[in-house]
């Protein structure tokens, strides 16, 4: 099967996607696929993301690091470098159980130390 | 096509062995690491680049000095879609070359691919259910690149990342698992279920979002946020144990009674396809090799041996074809020589 988006390469993956309630699937190669968000665990963050309230108590303005703001994390699902995680502490204390099945703490590998 | 080398080497990952590897092809162990700096997307092209040097020479410094090294880059369509169909890239990874790398250690178990959407994304692969062994190796890895590299990590959140999903100890660790019978018994949906609901997740072969051809689920973790490695692997151990269990009943029930004719047509049936097509294409050649390696696993005589399906279900795919013929082929060429190769290595064994 060739690949339902460039039209040329072969299609290896095929991608399952709800559109209007309707189930559609879609043949892509491996480099259309490539371009497609991560789906799952990112659609999970993103849902939960667009069920936070739209506007925070505390506006937290953007990033001093990368200039990422809240909102462009909460379209993305990603932050711009590792500082948004120091800037964004508030927003991320009621975000975190939700993603991480009620954790809220690191535990684990900590580097250095066994 | 500067790759045609390691077409002539079987991956390590894809050989019939460790445990439970009738059922689970193989384990894959990868960790998020990134250093004190923009998350890649956010870097500028000089900034991908000194990430990648920084990366390479870490690598080099670890052990991995016999590793191999590719800068995505320096590399064409064909070479680039080989790494994916290998699983030694994402397919997010080769759609955005520049200042992009791989290092490839032995046999192909061990991989760190470089500003995908993390500076680092270490990954052990090993064929058969082996969790533990598999982090073993991605965490020597891990600390002998802490040696040279400052990894961003904080008490309280773990190892930072991109997208907080990952966030904590940057661990997924999931198996690669064939469950034919599962499928056929029209099990697999609620299965995939009542995984999501333990915290699982079950997604195809190609990675997240999509659907696999060939009854092949890959099962993983879908936090690694608050609970220790140890944990998270025990966990996955535990669930991945019992969907073998569920599949192995579910090919004892297939193989036996009235049933038993019907599944070995169906196996048959595909051997024979397999040996004498013409022209195969990829999805059909997917669906006959994994009945085939199903009949296999029940301990069949049949002539063929898992080693080679597992070969012939990784070498029948587009990229490794067109590498082969060192060239893109048109798809009518390729679905030949996919049938010419598949005939060889069955006459042969």
């Amino acid at each position: 099967m060739i690949c339902q988006s460039c039209g040329q390469r072969e299609a290896t993956v095929l991608v399952q996607t709800v559109v209007a309630n309707q189930l559609k699937k879609t043949a892509l190669c491996a480099t259309c696929a490539g371009e497609l968000p991560p789906a799952a665990a990112l659609d999970a963050l993103l849902d939960t993301l667009a069920h936070l309230s739209a506007r925070p108590r505390v506006h937290p303005g953007r990033c001093p690091g990368c200039r990422t703001s809240f909102a462009d994390f909460r379209e993305s699902g990603r932050f711009g470098c590792p500082g948004c995680y120091e800037h964004f502490l508030p927003q991320l204390k009621d975000l975190l159980p939700r993603l991480h099945a009620g954790a809220y703490h690191h535990r684990g590998k900590t580097p250095g130390r066994r | 096509m500067q790759l045609q080398t390691m077409l002539r080497f079987r991956t390590g990952w894809a050989e019939a062995e460790g445990p439970e590897h009738a059922v689970v092809l193989s384990t894959r162990v990868r960790l998020a690491r990134n250093l004190r700096a923009p998350f890649p997307p956010h870097l500028t092209s000089a900034g991908l680049k000194r990430v990648l040097d920084a990366a390479f020479a870490a690598a080099k410094a670890a052990g991995l000095k016999d590793a191999a090294y590719f800068k995505l880059a320096d590399l064409d369509e064909t070479d680039r879609a080989f790494l994916v169909e290998r699983h030694l890239a994402s397919p997010a990874l080769a759609a955005r070359p520049a200042s992009r790398g791989i290092v490839v250690g032995e046999s192909e178990s061990i991989v760190a691919m470089v500003n995908e959407e993390d500076h680092l994304r270490l990954a052990s692969l090993l064929p058969g259910l082996r969790l533990r062994e598999a982090h073993a190796a991605v965490d020597r890895l891990d600390d002998g690149l802490a040696g040279t590299l400052d990894f961003a990590f904080r008490d309280d959140l773990g190892y930072l990342t991109a997208c907080p999903t990952n966030l904590g100890t940057g661990m997924r660790a999931s198996c690669l698992v064939h469950l034919p019978a599962l499928a056929a018994t029209g099990a697999v949906g609620r299965l995939v279920e009542s995984l999501t609901r333990a915290g699982l997740i079950a997604r195809g072969l190609y990675g997240e979002g999509t659907r696999v051809i060939g009854d092949f689920f890959q099962i993983s973790n879908a936090t690694g946020f608050g609970r220790t490695e140890g944990e998270i692997l025990a966990a996955l151990e535990r669930s991945v144990a019992a969907i073998v269990a569920r599949e192995k009943d579910a090919r004892a029930a297939l193989a036996s009674g009235a049933a038993r004719v019907k599944l070995e047509d169906e196996i048959h049936r595909a051997l024979a396809l397999l040996g004498a097509a013409r022209l195969l294409s990829f999805e059909e050649g997917q669906q006959h090799l994994s009945r085939v390696r199903l009949g296999l696993a029940l301990g069949w005589k049949l002539p063929a041996d898992l080693s080679l399906v597992n070969e012939l279900t990784l070498t029948t795919q587009p990229a490794h074809l067109d590498l082969l013929a060192q060239k893109v082929l048109p798809p009518l060429e390729r679905d030949a020589l996919r049938a010419a190769l598949v005939r060889r290595r069955l006459k042969a064994s």
